[in-house]
């Protein structure tokens, strides 16, 4: 298949990384907002819970990556949290930023008419309490039609939690690890998901080109891609049927 | 950076895991290093497979420790690989050495011990590598790892031949590395890369130990742990992480 990299083709793949991948400041209000600028159709984002079973955005549970402060969602209270700049380690902004809550994150995207791709990280032992805590959350937020979000996780316990607490009602995504990329079937015969997601590196490679993703639709799957990072990865994704990618890089994509 | 990579369970996802295909692939794509896994069958015929059950790679409900040799050798573990009609048998720890030998290939070996039979595992592996590798110059030894921090001190008391050994480090036990490493009497801590902050990676450097990472599959991750000492890491797609890179 040749595909085509027309701007507006690209443009309805592309899912900004943690908001708008490396534009912004990753998992932040702002991160959202670029993207809004720069007109990604989709945003992903991380959801986790915090001790007092809060939920906020952010990519890593220990915050001191982000932050230059020793802490760790899963044992703090949103309060103390939300005393964190979370994009201290950022290059480029001087401004602070606190971790966003999931229903304001949630509310901005369908204000703005971007579709969310919510990733779930569970914390091992917290998958359920998780899931159903997003579930309850998604409850209060209307949607419109085909604007519901799409639920991701690298984790089968998540999603079958989701599918369970949601009654089948939202659309789940399983990420596979790179190194279990020729195990995934029995990955997601546990997740039962409605989309397989692999690393775009796996997707765009000629050993594996197309393999995965011609699987994927054989078995009943749809494809999407994530780290889609430069052109030549995007077109492959395109070529091999992927839907969307994450990209941390919308700009170069768009470029 | 080729140096850097080691090739996981062989080739990584490129061809069937842990077996000769895997390490041919490794070999053609320019590798110099190859990690395995070695675990024993009932009659204690120390083999290559990173489980002990064949239903990942083999859609057979069988274990390796309750198999005798003879009865799994036949058998296709090449039946999960992504390519259909791909044909490929578990090989034995000497088999799969000399391949590895005849391609020029380095060895990073992993212990996988089921619970109860580590002696016994390291005592036959280590007696395969001391006579596989009676000759071989100290430097041109594998580096034999593990999880299991007392597999590799028997291992370091009974051989015959001064291998390295490297410790594998689970990410939630990240922050006991200090533990796991003295247990182990190891040269080498393996930790998973995103995992791998400045300042374990700074008090592994300061306590004498080298630091291999694993599961590195993208090279931005692969650039930080560099720039933090790390020195090789298991990848499971060199190809695309040597043109991204």
């Amino acid at each position: 298949m040749v595909g085509v990299m027309a701007e507006g083709n690209v443009r309805s793949c592309i899912v900004g990384h943690r908001g708008a991948g490396n534009s912004a400041p990753g998992s932040t209000m702002a991160a959202l907002e670029k993207a809004v600028e720069l007109d990604l159709k989709w945003v992903e984002f991380d959801v986790r819970l915090t001790a007092d079973h809060h939920l906020v955005i952010a990519n890593a549970d220990d915050l001191s990556g982000c932050s230059g402060q020793d802490i760790k969602i899963s044992e703090s209270t949103l309060d103390d949290l939300l005393d964190v700049d979370v994009a201290q380690s950022f290059v480029g902004t001087d401004d602070v930023h606190r971790i966003p809550l999931f229903e304001d994150a949630v509310a901005f995207c369908t204000e703005h008419g971007i579709r969310t791709q919510i990733e779930l990280k569970g914390e091992v032992g917290t998958e359920e309490a998780l899931a159903e805590a997003v579930v309850h959350s998604l409850k209060q937020q209307p949607f419109p039609a085909g604007g519901a979000p799409l639920i991701t996780s690298f984790t089968p316990k998540c999603l079958s939690a989701i599918d369970r607490f949601s009654e089948g009602s939202l659309d789940t995504g399983l990420l596979i690890h790179t190194h279990l990329s020729n195990d995934w079937k029995e990955v997601a015969k546990e997740a039962d998901p409605d989309y397989v997601h692999f690393y775009g590196g796996v997707v765009n490679n000629e050993h594996l080109a197309d393999k995965f993703g011609q699987a994927v639709r054989d078995a009943g799957y749809r494809l999407n891609a994530y780290k889609v990072n430069t052109k030549e990865d995007a077109q492959a994704a395109i070529d091999a049927g992927a839907e969307r990618f994450t990209s941390d890089e919308p700009e170069i994509l768009l470029g | 950076m080729i140096d850097r990579i080691i090739g996981h369970r062989g080739a990584g996802v490129l061809a069937p895991e842990n077996t000769i295909a895997a390490l041919k692939v490794a070999h053609d794509l320019g590798l110099s290093h190859v990690e395995f896994d070695v675990r024993l069958t009932k009659d204690h015929v120390p083999i290559i497979s990173h489980d002990d059950s064949l239903m990942r790679c083999a859609h057979i409900d069988q274990l390796v420790s309750q198999s005798n040799y003879a009865d799994i050798k036949d058998v296709n573990v090449a039946e999960h690989y992504a390519l259909a009609d791909f044909y490929a048998t578990i090989p034995t720890l000497e088999e799969y050495l000399a391949e590895a030998k005849a391609l020029g290939l380095h060895c990073q070996v992993e212990l996988k011990p089921n619970v109860g039979d580590e002696a016994l595992l390291v005592e036959i592996a280590g007696a395969v590598l001391d006579g596989f590798y009676k000759d071989t110059p100290d430097d041109s030894l594998p580096l034999v790892t593990s999880f299991i921090p007392h597999c590799l001190k028997m291992l370091k008391d009974m051989a015959k031949r001064p291998y390295k050994t490297g410790v594998l480090v689970k990410v939630e036990e990240t922050t006991n590395w200090k533990d796991l490493a003295a247990r182990s009497s190891c040269d080498v801590i393996h930790v998973h890369a995103l995992y791998l902050k400045k300042e374990f990676a700074e008090g592994m450097l300061a306590a004498g130990y080298k630091i291999n990472g694993f599961h590195l599959n993208h090279p931005e991750t692969a650039k930080k742990a560099l720039a933090l000492g790390c020195q090789k890491f298991t990848c499971d797609i060199p190809d695309v992480f040597l043109r991204n890179a």
